[in-house]
């Protein structure tokens, strides 16, 4: 498998702080490659290293299987990157923001209006940028990052400020992008539900360490499928089905969590919740979602 | 090196379009309108006071000018000038853009060194074209004290290229200084200081040496008859300026963050 980024040991310190700690990630080619992870844990260091915005300290980083200590420009010439907030001149029209980054790219006009098309900012295109809202300005960072259609787009946060269509429609973009332009992209997010929807790898930070990584079909098989009951008298339940040889665990919203899940098991705890005269309210499959297998991942680290 | 040089250009052209409905070219046109404006307006009230037993008109406005507008007004045009310009990236948030763009580092530097320049050098042009204009309109209205002579047009020359020289300094230290910081207030207190420290420290034998009275000394030296261009504060300023010029860029070499 060709893989467009990779890092092997990926260290760094800020002020004596450590931010990064032995970061190896394989991002592989016309992937959507998800890199999950909570305020501070180095999502964002991690893509300023890739883009040479921070000098490494102690690891490789290659992007098309170059340096990009010695290859900076030719990589940078084939990749997009959205860095945070987006960054536009709030002086000029969303037109002259895309004619800046065309004249410092030396390439054609002629491409900003398919990329304003593309983020539907056609008809504000000539409008000051602050006029634009919160969302406009990320689509017009959109489209700066795609006026050199680059081979691959690096997104720090791209949903932020935008409302549920805008992330609907970010994430068709990205899903467009990706399959029929052949575009590999790399997103950071901590909007667990967004991304599920959305890579097709996905790697967690936590505490400056990658505590998973891998296709979305890997992490779905992490998660657990569990029973999940409630009934009249939770306590009496749970020390019932402990002495059959059941492991139980009592959650916060008052139910019953027990696993491990299956259509014997299902039968089997119902026909012992209800010989103990308990009163049986609800009896559910349940399969953790990529947050709650993300809060086990992280919870284990 | 011919990479290079393509890259300034390209970013050379792209900060131009940055200044579109900008302050930057209001000011850099405007202040030196202002300057010219208001002698003008001086003037052409009190001609008969100002002008008096003078030769020329013209001379006189042009040294009134050059005697205020160097010593007061351009110093302070250049911090502001400076700190406008490059608040115009980091109130965009736009310096870690700019760094992920496939360029060489050195030329998005060097074509900002280039692009201040040319703002230097469009107000010092600009002050030359006002002061023809307006010294041209007092010659209508005070044909006999206002006779243009061939000799306005060298004396003019010799005081936008004295101005040019000798700004160099102010223009490499606040450069470096609005580049550095983005705190604007930073930049802006260090010029204030300096033109203090300047006007504080120009009596001292080794003014000249402080890159702060070189404005000063340019302006005493064009109220004389006879001066050399490229005398030793003219040699100084071109040290300091490039100096400072090439703290910034080494500073951006060994740089280890780009935000």
């Amino acid at each position: 498998m060709e893989y467009l980024i990779e890092t092997k040991e990926l260290s760094y310190s800020y002020k004596n702080k450590e931010v990064l700690n032995n970061v190896s990630i394989q991002v592989p080619k016309n992937s959507i490659y998800g890199f999950i992870g909570a305020n501070g844990a180095g999502k964002t260091t991690t893509i300023r290293i890739l883009l040479s915005l921070l000098k490494v300290s102690q690891g490789k980083v290659s992007i098309f299987g170059k340096d990009i200590t010695t290859d900076r420009i030719n990589i940078l010439s084939r990749v997009g990157a959205l860095i945070e907030e987006p960054s536009v001149y709030q002086h000029l029209s969303g037109y002259d923001n895309l004619k800046v980054t065309c004249r410092y790219l030396g390439l054609a006009y002629s491409r900003i209006d398919e990329v304003l098309t593309i983020t539907d900012l056609l008809a504000d295109k000539n409008r000051k940028v602050k006029e634009y809202s919160l969302g406009m300005r990320q689509r017009l960072s959109i489209a700066m990052v795609l006026l050199n259609d680059p081979d691959l787009l690096i997104l720090d946060e791209p949903t932020n400020g935008l409302d549920p269509s805008g992330i609907h429609d970010m994430r068709m973009l990205m899903q467009r992008l990706c399959k029929e332009h052949g575009k590999t992209i790399f997103v950071s997010s901590h909007l667990l539900s967004e991304l599920e929807k959305t890579v097709t790898h996905i790697a967690v930070i936590h505490n400056k360490q990658i505590a998973f990584q891998g296709s979305i079909d890997q992490l779905q098989h992490q998660s657990e499928s569990n029973l999940i009951i409630r009934t009249s008298n939770n306590k009496k339940t749970l020390k019932t089905l402990v002495n059959i040889g059941y492991t139980v665990f009592l959650t916060q919203d008052d139910t019953l969590r027990i696993s491990p899940n299956s259509d014997s098991n299902a039968s089997k705890i119902s026909k012992a919740v209800v010989e103990s005269g308990i009163d049986l309210y609800q009896l559910t499959h349940h399969r953790d979602n990529l947050e709650e297998v993300f809060m086990d991942i992280i919870g284990q680290k | 090196m011919k990479n290079i040089l393509l890259d300034i250009s390209r970013s050379y052209r792209a900060d131009l379009l940055k200044f579109k409905n900008s302050k930057v070219l209001f000011i850099a046109l405007g202040a030196p309108l202002f300057l010219v404006a208001l002698f003008f307006t001086i003037l052409l009230f009190r001609a008969n006071q100002i002008i008096g037993d003078a030769d020329n008109g013209w001379i006189v406005m042009l040294n009134q000018l050059t005697k205020t507008g160097l010593a007061l007004f351009f110093p302070l045009f250049i911090v502001l000038i400076t700190s406008l310009i490059s608040r115009i990236e980091y109130d965009a948030n736009a310096w870690k853009q700019i760094y992920t763009l496939p360029l060489h580092r050195g030329a998005i530097y060097l074509s900002k060194v280039l692009m201040t320049s040319s703002i230097v050098l469009l107000s010092l042009i600009s002050f030359g074209i006002f002061y023809y204009l307006f010294a041209s309109l007092l010659t209508f209205i005070y044909p006999e004290m206002f006779i243009y002579k061939p000799e306005v047009l060298s004396t003019l020359i010799n005081v936008l290229l004295m101005s040019g020289i000798t700004s160099i300094a102010w223009v490499g230290i606040q450069f470096w200084a609005s580049y550095r910081w983005k705190n604007m207030v930073l930049p802006l207190a260090l010029g204030i200081v300096g033109f203090v420290a300047g006007a504080i420290l120009f009596r001292w034998e080794h003014a000249a040496y402080v890159p702060f009275t070189h404005l000063l000394f340019a302006s005493k030296a064009l109220q004389t008859e006879t001066f050399t261009l490229m005398n030793k504060v003219s040699y100084l300023s071109v040290a300091y300026g490039s100096l400072f010029l090439l703290i910034g860029y080494l500073e951006l070499t060994f740089k280890k963050r780009f935000s």
